[in-house]
């Protein structure tokens, strides 16, 4: 569909350049929308060799990831989310409120699905595993940050956590180190 | 997902310590967080605590209807969260649909914020 609008806008534009006024050319409006009103980063899609459905996925991977949480999943960036990591999410309580709450646990998968992208953090509450599966580009996750690097797992899916946890969801320390670290940044905010 | 001869942890203060899930209330064959069951009490503590709170003794064998609280299989969230928790528990209730015991002892899942749970999420010490 956009092709053959393309294609038929580049063979009609040498025939009506004969006939357009410059006048009418010159004079093209242009919208600037209100203040109070946010307009997405527009962006032209590469539509070579591509179907509508990737087309779309994609322009909403680009529209939802405008924040920046794309790098959380590209491996190439310094920032990327790796297993192991212990991470914060928080999450709005619903889309007209601001209250948040938070979950604190250890990656253990991430899968990497273009707009369905998600990753699952397991911590133990009360002796009891909980994992949650968070969906990256949910417009309801606030943040996701890294508590701390995890070091020495040396897989893509750290299931073997849930027989095995040895020391890895001792995060009690973690969790008011981090807490205090906040509380520091707003008296000094 | 919890059907019959599903064996549940109950984490309040009624005694019981496992029951087994002989029916499901709304009519289907599973029951998942929020759902109200009818369990029949496999194990029971020698309760002389609760019995001195008032709580009503529970013993091995009772039958009594139960709210499933926690449970194995990933429960969606409307926003496309998933919540798994490493076991299966439930909470005792009585004739009226009301929590048997007086405390909670664990985590509970936010499934249960209806109105008619309130009082059980008040009294968990942890919902996730």
């Amino acid at each position: 569909m956009f092709a053959f609008t393309r294609n038929l806008g580049a063979r009609l534009s040498g025939i009506t350049a004969r006939y357009a006024s410059t006048a009418t050319n010159a004079a093209k409006p242009t919208y600037t929308a209100p203040a109070s009103v946010s307009v997405p980063a527009q962006f032209k899609p590469n539509i070579k060799g591509q179907g509508v459905m990737q087309l779309i996925a994609k322009e909403e991977v680009k529209r939802m990831g405008a924040d920046g949480r794309s790098r959380l999943f590209n491996k190439s960036h310094p920032e990327c989310l790796r297993p192991g990591d212990v991470v914060l999410v928080e999450t709005l309580n619903s889309m007209s409120t601001d209250k948040t709450s938070t979950f604190v646990g250890v990656l253990i998968a991430m899968d990497r699905r273009g707009l369905h992208s998600n990753f699952t953090v397991r911590n133990v509450v009360l002796k009891v595993g909980v994992e949650m599966k968070y969906m990256l580009y949910s417009p309801l996750i606030k943040s996701v940050r890294v508590m701390k690097k995890g070091e020495g797992f040396r897989r893509a899916k750290l299931f073997y956590l849930r027989d095995n946890p040895g020391r890895a969801f001792r995060l009690e320390g973690l969790v008011k180190q981090d807490k205090a670290a906040q509380a520091k940044k707003t008296t000094k905010a | 997902m919890l059907q019959l001869k599903s064996i549940l942890n109950v984490i309040d203060n009624s005694g019981a310590v496992w029951a087994e899930c002989i029916r499901v209330l709304h009519g289907g064959q599973y029951a998942r967080i929020g759902d109200e069951i009818v369990v029949v009490v496999n194990k029971a503590k020698s309760n002389a605590i609760a019995a001195a709170s008032g709580v009503p003794k529970v013993k091995k064998g009772d039958v009594r209807h139960a709210l499933v609280v926690r449970a194995r299989k990933e429960t969606l969230r409307p926003d496309g969260r998933y919540v798994r928790f490493d076991d299966n528990a439930c909470v005792l209730l009585n004739k009226q649909g009301e929590p048997l015991g007086t405390r909670v002892l664990g985590v509970v899942s936010g499934e249960l914020r209806q109105k008619k749970w309130m009082k059980l999420l008040s009294l968990a010490p942890k919902v996730v």
